[in-house]
């Protein structure tokens, strides 16, 4: 076995690497027509085709047209796109609310977006052709009334697999590497033969397994057209080292993925190959590596010609490769979730199925390639159980210092038993995989759907204030006039009531969704990699997986808790108020002045801008009305306004009267105990207001089987939800950001670091086995030194002892990240941690940062 | 800052689990190689620098970091980590600064217990990267501690007063020895002594042990305290006092 030395803190990469991050960084994004007019090409050639069939085929015809193209200084190779960081275009998933979006797609403030009028020209040309064929077209034809009517309301959120294509799965990439595609091909053809042919099922089977072939043949036919490529560059190349590498690239492309891979160069090109087309073939984000360090350390480990700083170099390569990588995505969806993200979450650590420590040199290399990287993509996720070993624990903290937030910490002793709990055996619950933000899935055999939805929690609180209504209308069941509760068990229960209503409804919404990329369930190639697809003849959307969840997750756990306990002890345990007066209150949002700044970003004194006011404006409507006649005068447009303008209060008028008796009531609620402080009596209430959303949930099953699994963690939709939620019991003022995740609301966790994780870790985790998500944010004065590393990891320890699932951090100081706000230029590296995910600083929407700058930032252990 | 895997020692122990040598529970690691020959040695296989008789092996960083790192959750759990011993640990000034960072990487406590008996630059180089020195005070009056280890004190005096400006925590243990220290005089020299090192509030009085004496003869050495009988806790009662009365915390047995 090589031997792997660890040393404290990281070497400097090759100089290749930093000349292939600016080759990524330098570049503007820009929109692509091949892959749209490839699909199209041959969807047109195919109308009576087998749906699964067609999509192969499209996905064939793609492979071997796609322009082929191999970046100067690169040693993986492969690409869906001829510039860096461009985007192909999905019209089978979800296209016309894109198209629409052409005049603005370049010049909007997240994710912008090059268009050419020649790209243009050819994609507005395929639109007929797609109308009333997409997936997301089906997804509302069968959603009902009441469920479009909570996504216009802002309960639910469902535009991941609404719009795109299926995602969020780490498949077995470890059985390419071992097997070659040709493997798959044996495996496939088997099931063929074994299948049986009396079963009238069959007939679906076989197309299936056609398509399959089809797929597999393709992207053998992809790999070899690299070979060519190379082959052919290299004859023309002047410079003999390149032209030494072009011709070893040209080699390894005409073997793998065809053939297992015979070393740890062709198996990190293998996997390449797999990651890329999985990600051609469908739209959906989140295809995650998974756990890379364990099917990746043997082909290093066997490599007696590759030295670990040659091996560093290629993974280093390959770490780059991530973020050549774009979708487009409306302008809705791009403001809630921004950043050029495609979440392929990357892992190291944790336990082998048979429970023994997984930590290899892999693991530790990972660390190192993020740390010579510094992008935003991968997502790098730590599995931490107590077996972890103290240096590779440390290590990760020290790439947690360096600011960029990664990585993100996960808990083996919280996760494994959740996923032994939804069903799984104990060995495949230890191999559990990181996928997207936060959600856990046994890689290679779970098709888990999330990030099915946001739900949002706090209005689901409104509604049981409001007997059912909001802003006037009923829209849910009749659960009691506020004023007229005797006692809080009676609100509580109101609350819950509430709370099975409008999970049926994020129910239907899912299901809706689930149903139509079942019926058009085209991605034959993604499933051959995925246990039982093969064995069962389906494809991933048909239910061919060996487990199946919806997960769709839940925000504003923080504020559901607050406003809970600041009603039971203001209204029933101290008797200081009466249900009428805080109803009053909160209906007239604590007598806050309408347009008044709610979001304390003091210091940011930038000039309104219509420009971004316009574009959050039209991100809500997107989300809102997508689908549907929404009306815009719902919208809280002062609220919008306020925060997107960053204007500040100092004009208010001084309060009187029945407004000072509004803001005397919301100073006793931000008296009571906040979650987040360590104190028993309001975490209890965030933990029964979430508890039961997980609970209610995970009484449906989901059409493909298996049942539905909550998850709370908001994507960065904590900010976008809030706008739809009024002036909330928990002292919130109508349409500010909600809670985070699990977090506690920024700036009410008062007792330093261990107080407010000591209160995440008091919800029950295990339940959420979808994934919970807590963003902690400290100044880099106090990570200094070995002393700072050693606290964080035992912070870290300590909130993993108390059962919580993850943590992640930003390393940073507030004044730094309004400096990059005011002079965005001379931050183009500044990568932050979002949510699940970092991003570059200055490519976030400004409700976004200014969400990040508000979170409470802790100086001290 | 690359670690060098391959430095070697001579090691002659590891001894896991021990609980009176610094903060919580820890691992100690014995080095071979003393510059004092004292009559009373406990540990009398850890003077000669290289391995003999059966006692020592030469070890690699990376061998001593296998053995180190098994007890990592003990560490953690108490608050514990690694204390180097002897001989005289810091007469391996190249590997004990390699296996301090390996401790450091791991976030571990490291720890020493030293003679102080070393050059100035060994001191200056190692002692602040520790978190915890137990330095031995034997005796203040130079006669009587060449009587005792065969070498005067001068140097190691001098060197107090450098490693109390250099430590982060900083303890006295005393090695209390029928004949040599054991005596209400010599102790109080001592207290006298370590109230100039500032970073000293506890002092340890280790009472004389005879386990060391069987080894004396499988490495054909004299034991020259022949049958001088242990002392146990309550023979030290009045030093203790003494400590006591001089304003610092008193151990007996560390």
């Amino acid at each position: 076995m090589k031997t792997y030395t660890v040393h404290p803190g990281f070497t400097t990469p090759t100089a290749r690497i930093p000349k292939l991050k600016e080759a990524i960084m330098s570049s503007k994004p820009a929109i692509e027509a091949e892959r749209a007019m490839l699909v199209t090409e041959s969807y047109q050639q195919t109308e009576s085709e087998a749906v699964v069939l067609r999509h192969a085929k499209a996905f064939a015809h793609v492979l071997e047209n796609l322009p082929i193209v191999i970046r100067d200084n690169e040693l993986i190779v492969g690409t869906a796109t001829k510039g860096s960081r461009n985007c192909q275009m999905f019209p089978e998933f979800g296209f016309q609310g894109l198209t629409e979006e052409w005049d603005t797609v370049a010049t909007r403030s997240a994710d912008p977006f090059q268009l050419s009028p020649d790209v243009r020209a050819k994609l507005e040309s395929i639109v007929p052709y797609w109308k009333g064929k997409t997936t997301s077209e089906l997804a509302m034809r069968l959603m009902s009334d009441e469920a479009k009517k909570a996504i216009e309301n802002g309960f639910i959120a469902a535009g991941n697999y609404l719009q795109g294509g299926v995602g969020h799965i780490a498949v077995d990439y470890g059985k390419v590497l071992n097997k070659g595609i040709r493997g798959i091909f044996d495996e496939i053809i088997t099931a063929m033969q074994n299948a049986d042919k009396k079963d009238p099922e069959w007939l679906n089977k076989e197309q299936y397994y056609k398509a399959c072939l089809i797929g597999c043949k393709a992207v053998i036919t992809f790999a070899n057209r690299y070979s060519a490529k190379a082959k052919e560059l290299a004859a023309s190349c002047s410079d003999p080292v390149r032209k030494a590498e072009l011709n070893k690239i040209a080699e390894i492309c005409a073997r793998v993925p065809e053939y297992p891979a015979q070393n740890f160069y062709e198996a990190l090109q293998s996997f390449w190959f797999i990651q890329l087309t999985i990600q051609i073939e469908s739209s959906g984000h989140s295809i995650s590596p998974g756990r890379f360090d364990q099917y990746m350390f043997p082909f290093y480990d066997r490599d007696e010609n590759i030295t670990q700083d040659e091996a560093q170099e290629l993974l280093d390569c390959l770490f780059i490769k991530f973020s050549d990588l774009n979708k487009l995505r409306d302008i809705g969806t791009a403001t809630a979730f921004a950043g050029y993200q495609l979440w392929q979450n990357i892992n190291c650590g944790g336990q082998t199925p048979d429970g023994k420590d997984a930590t290899n040199a892999m693991s530790y290399m990972e660390i190192e390639a993020m740390a010579h990287t510094m992008m935003y993509m991968p997502s790098l996720s730590i599995r931490v159980w107590s077996g972890t070993p103290d240096d590779f624990l440390i290590k990760a903290c020290e790439l947690a210092r360096m600011g960029g937030g990664q990585p993100a910490f996960y808990n083996d002793e919280e996760i494994v038993p959740a996923k032994v709990n939804r069903g799984e055996s104990l060995e495949e619950a230890r191999n559990y995989a990181v996928i997207g933000c936060v959600e856990p899935a046994t890689q290679g055999k779970e098709f888990g759907w999330h990030d099915a939805a946001l739900f949002n929690l706090p209005l689901v609180l409104e509604v049981a204030m409001n007997n059912g209504r909001l802003h006037g209308e009923q829209i849910g069941p009749k659960t009691g006039e506020f004023k007229d509760f005797k006692c809080f068990d009676e609100f509580l229960e109101a609350y819950k009531e509430q709370m099975r209503y409008f999970v049926s409804l994020l129910v239907r919404v899912d299901n809706a969704v689930d149903y139509a990329h079942m019926q058009l369930g085209r991605l034959a190639f993604v499933s051959t990699l995925e246990d039982d697809c093969i064995a069962k003849g389906k494809t991933l959307e048909e239910g061919g997986a060996k487990y199946n969840f919806t997960g769709p997750q839940g925000i504003g756990a923080a504020n559901v808790g607050n406003a809970l306990f600041a009603v039971k002890k203001l209204v029933f345990d101290d008797k200081s108020l009466s249900l009428e007066e805080l109803k009053e209150a909160i209906d007239h949002n604590f007598g806050k002045p309408e347009g008044t700044e709610n979001v304390t970003v003091a210091s940011i004194t930038s000039t309104p801008s219509n420009v971004a006011y316009d574009n959050v404006l039209d991100a809500v409507k997107k989300v809102l009305g997508e689908y549907s006649n929404f009306d815009v005068s719902k919208i809280d447009v002062d609220a919008i306004t306020s925060r997107v303008a960053g204007t500040t209060a100092a004009s208010a008028p001084a309060a009187t009267g029945k407004e000072a008796r509004y803001q005397q009531i919301h100073d006793m609620i931000m008296a009571c105990h906040k979650f987040g402080n360590d104190e028993d009596d309001v975490d209890e209430y965030a933990r029964i207001g979430t508890r039961c959303y997980c609970e209610e949930l995970e009484t449906y099953p989901t059409p493909r089987g298996g049942i539905f699994n909550a998850g709370l963690y908001p994507v960065s939709g904590n900010v976008l939800l809030g706008s739809f939620i009024g002036a909330t019991p928990d002292g919130r003022y109508k349409g500010e950001t909600i809670a985070d995740g699990v977090s506690p609301t920024r700036g009410t966790d008062v007792n330093g670091p261990t107080a407010a994780s000591n209160s995440v870790a008091k919800l029950d985790h295990f339940i959420a086995s979808n994934g919970t998500l807590y963003n902690m944010k400290f100044s880099p004065s106090a990570m200094a030194g070995t002393e700072g590393v050693r606290n964080l990891a035992s912070l870290i320890r300590g909130y993993f002892d108390r059962k919580g699932g993850h943590v992640q951090f930003n390393v940073i100081d507030r004044k730094t990240l309004l400096d990059a706000q005011a002079h965005p230029e001379n931050y183009r590296d500044l990568i932050v941690r979002v949510a699940g995910y970092s991003a570059q600083f200055i490519a976030l929407d400004k409700t976004v940062q200014d969400d990040i700058i508000c979170r409470t930032e802790f100086d001290r252990f | 800052m690359d670690i060098d895997y391959e430095k070697r020692a001579c090691v002659f122990n590891i001894q896991r689990f021990s609980v009176h040598d610094g903060p919580g529970i820890r691992t100690i690691v014995f080095i071979k190689g003393c510059p004092l020959r004292c009559k009373w040695c406990f540990n009398p296989e850890s003077q000669n620098p290289d391995p003999e008789a059966g006692y020592g092996e030469m070890m690699s960083v990376r061998e001593v970091y296998e053995e180190i790192k098994k007890d990592q959750v003990t560490y953690r759990r108490s608050g514990g980590g690694i204390t180097f011993s002897g001989g005289e640990a810091l007469t391996q000034p190249d590997f004990l600064e390699e296996i301090i960072h390996v401790c450091q990487m791991n976030g571990w406590s490291t720890a020493i217990e030293t003679t102080a008996c070393v050059s100035e630059d060994i001191l200056r180089r190692i002692i602040p990267q520790l978190d915890y020195v137990m330095m031995d005070l034997k005796a203040i009056p130079p006669d009587v501690h060449k009587a005792g280890t065969g070498m005067s004190n001068e140097k190691i005096l001098e060197n107090a007063f450098l490693v109390n400006s250099l430590a982060k925590k900083l303890v006295v243990r005393v090695p209390v020895i029928p004949g040599f220290n054991y005596s209400e005089e010599q102790i109080l020299y001592i207290a006298k002594f370590s109230k100039y090192l500032d970073k000293v509030d506890t002092i340890h009085l280790l009472p004389y042990m005879t386990m060391g004496k069987k080894k004396y003869e499988l490495l054909g050495k004299t034991y020259e305290l022949g049958d001088t009988e242990p002392l146990h806790e309550e023979d030290l009662e009045s030093l203790k006092e003494i400590v006591i009365n001089n304003g610092f915390n008193c151990v007996i047995g560390g």
